[in-house]
């Protein structure tokens, strides 16, 4: 996989985390991206922040 | 879109990025709620400025992935496309700022702490407008945060 692809499905992840009224297949969701990226929800998230987060300079 | 998705020296800043849970922001969640917890009103302002952060991080998320999908790019309509997912951000972004200035406002009001809004608009000559990105950095932050301390609750049931 490479690291768009990762990038991608991370924030597909946080998508679904911010969800408040998630479904169960939701849930299941996530779980299945965690073994994917075979990295944890904190890994993840850190990610997507680095993705999204202004500097702040 | 914002400039910060963009900008080199962001880049360079977030590439050296740490964990969000020790990110830097002006004032943790838990603290606000602290200061909010005696006061329905403030709490109320306060669940009220996390869900639009909530918003707002939907907002950038969903055009980060618009975007990397290239849709906006190959399809017909694209310019539409970007300038909607632009304007959707940007309200978001909008209605998340006065939430934190109207929570701001209604702490001080009550003689709570403010000292972490100062610290996100340091100086008060300049237009509320130009720290932007700052309140962004705040809201993701918080909304992270808030995240993850869900997952992690979640799954330790």
């Amino acid at each position: 996989m490479d690291q768009e692809e990762k990038n991608q499905l991370a924030l597909r992840y946080a998508k679904l985390a911010l969800r408040s009224d998630k479904t169960p297949q939701e849930a299941s969701e996530m779980r299945d991206l965690e073994v994917k990226l075979q990295m944890s929800p904190q890994e993840i998230i850190n990610l997507v922040a680095r993705l999204t987060i202004p500097s702040s300079n | 879109m914002e400039k910060f998705f963009t900008d080199p020296a962001a880049i360079e800043e977030l590439e050296k990025m740490g964990d969000v849970e020790t990110l830097a922001i002006p004032i943790t969640l838990e603290a606000l709620r602290k200061e909010c917890t005696e006061n329905a009103g403030l709490k109320a302002l306060l669940d009220d400025m996390q869900e639009r952060a909530f918003r707002y991080a939907k907002a950038v998320i969903e055009t980060q992935l618009s975007l990397r999908r290239g849709d906006l790019e190959r399809e017909s309509g694209s310019r539409d496309d970007l300038r909607t997912l632009d304007a959707v951000q940007r309200r978001a972004h909008d209605a998340y700022i006065d939430s934190v200035k109207i929570l701001a406002r209604n702490l001080d009001k009550h003689g709570k702490d403010t000292k972490w809004f100062d610290e996100l608009c340091p100086d008060p000559n300049r237009s509320h407008d130009q720290y932007r990105p700052y309140f962004a950095r705040f809201g993701l932050i918080i909304a992270y945060r808030e995240v993850l301390r869900e997952i992690k609750s979640t799954n330790r049931s």
